[in-house]
């Protein structure tokens, strides 16, 4: 006779593939957040373009504003990178630009660490708690040419 | 009175089945069904999503980007963790216990859409139900252990060792005669004019964990108890995966071929399959010396 414990289990796995949990938790390739950045620069009606400057793979366009003679970069990091110690040192020291900094919507002309872990915190918990999911949007670094005003463009 | 009492007279049967029933739910399991069971359970539940991506996205370009040779180390694990828990014994565990750690698999996996964050959480409260129970213990540390291997959670880990790496790197380059202008992680040399950054991807932690933990889940799955020599085996492994990728971003400095090749392609092969050859080696080593000694 089988066990109870087993028929248990049995149900466990079978309501687990029944609820389709082997394709909503897929470990798929991830969506580039260098594309979803495009897409959402040229619906608020801005150019892109390659960048001016490549940095160390790490994902990047160039944007051209109408009040700004030049193109201003836009870099795309992960979270975690970007706020390792060291690493925004490096990137300063490789594009002069004016430093802006764009995460989830908020914009800051600093890179201020602790409101973006606040931030990524209150959010991500925020998220966590409605959907079950953990979603960790890019760090998006805008290097603005000398003389450029600044404005929110994401 | 006898009327009364056949009217009733259904009722001490229905009874009787439902205590059986209850019965069938209440009965102690035995250890060793309780963790074949669940664990499989977890192993479906941990390789599901890479089957699925498999049989999703096959191509050669799809699995050289996200996985490496070192990657191999979690097959074995499993494989040696279905070893192990033939060896745990068949002593009775609480049907408490025992449907409570399926419930929390279960409710682990409805509540968090993701598989291997359902897994981290599950892993660490099986642990910690379990901690008690002998046997039980072993096999969630090693479960906790296969969990921690993911990198997911590791980047602020490996964003702290990339700074290490890069003063280490700047170091060992001015010992060997090739000094280098290091700002923060980005490191500038002859070969590499526009600078190098170590980002935490590049990180010696990321070949550290798999092999460190790699190796201590092996050896904890291996024999019953560690000794001394197990954990310097342990340190002697996280000290050779640190000490390649410390050469690895030497070579990547080199120029920009080498760095392309040592960064994602033919040399990055290399220092994975080192990875997992010097794990393997070492377990063997550890384990060898017991079995010449018996």
């Amino acid at each position: 006779m089988i066990s109870a414990f087993r028929l248990s289990c049995a149900a466990a796995l079978t309501g687990f593939i029944a609820l389709g949990a082997v394709r909503r938790h897929g470990d798929g390739p991830l969506a580039d957040p260098a594309t979803a950045l495009v897409d959402h620069i040229r619906a608020r009606g801005y150019d892109v373009s390659a960048p001016q400057k490549v940095l160390w793979g790490v994902p990047g366009i160039a944007i051209s504003v109408a009040a700004c003679p030049q193109p201003i970069d836009a870099l795309v990091f992960e979270f975690d990178e970007i706020m390792s110690p060291g690493i925004l040192a490096g990137v300063r020291a490789a594009d002069p630009g004016i430093l802006q900094v764009s995460y989830e919507g908020e914009t800051f002309s600093t890179f201020d660490r602790a409101a973006l872990y606040r931030l990524r915190l209150t959010n991500g918990l925020a998220e966590f708690v409605r959907t079950g999911q953990w979603v960790d949007p890019p760090v998006i670094l805008l290097f603005w040419p000398a003389g450029c005003a600044q404005t929110s463009i994401l | 009175m006898s009327g009364s009492g056949d009217r009733h007279s259904p009722a001490p049967a229905v009874l009787n089945d439902a205590s059986k029933r209850a019965g069938f739910f209440l009965k102690p399991v035995p250890l060793s069904e309780f963790t074949f069971y669940l664990v499989g359970l977890l192993f479906v539940q941990y390789w599901a999503g890479f089957a699925a991506m498999l049989l999703s996205h096959l191509s050669a370009e799809t699995l050289a980007n996200e996985f490496a040779q070192v990657s191999v180390l979690p097959v074995i694990e499993w494989y040696m963790l279905f070893g192990f828990i033939r060896r745990v014994g068949n002593r009775p565990i609480s049907p408490a216990l025992a449907y409570g750690s399926l419930a929390l698999i279960v409710a682990a996996s409805v509540g968090v859409h993701h598989q291997r964050i359902a897994f981290l959480v599950e892993t660490l409260a099986l642990l910690a139900a379990w901690i008690a129970v002998p046997g039980l213990r072993r096999v969630g540390a090693i479960l906790l252990m296969i969990a921690l291997q993911h990198p997911q959670w590791l980047t602020p880990l490996h964003g702290l060792i990339s700074g290490f790496d890069a003063q280490t790197v700047s170091g060992v380059m001015s010992l060997i005669g090739h000094p280098v202008t290091r700002t923060g992680n980005m490191i500038i040399s002859a070969g590499m004019p526009d600078g190098m950054i170590v980002l935490a991807g590049c990180a010696s932690s990321n070949l550290m964990v798999p092999m460190g933990l790699g190796l201590a889940v092996l050896l904890v799955a291996s024999r019953d108890r560690l000794t001394g020599a197990d954990f310097g085996w342990i340190g002697i492994t996280l000290a050779i995966a640190f000490a390649i990728n410390i050469v690895r971003l030497c070579l990547m400095l080199q120029s920009h071929a080498a760095y392309l090749s040592w960064h994602i392609g033919t040399g990055a092969s290399y220092v994975s399959v080192g990875g997992l050859i010097v794990t393997l080696a070492a377990w063997f080593a550890a384990t060898g010396r017991d079995e010449a000694r018996a």
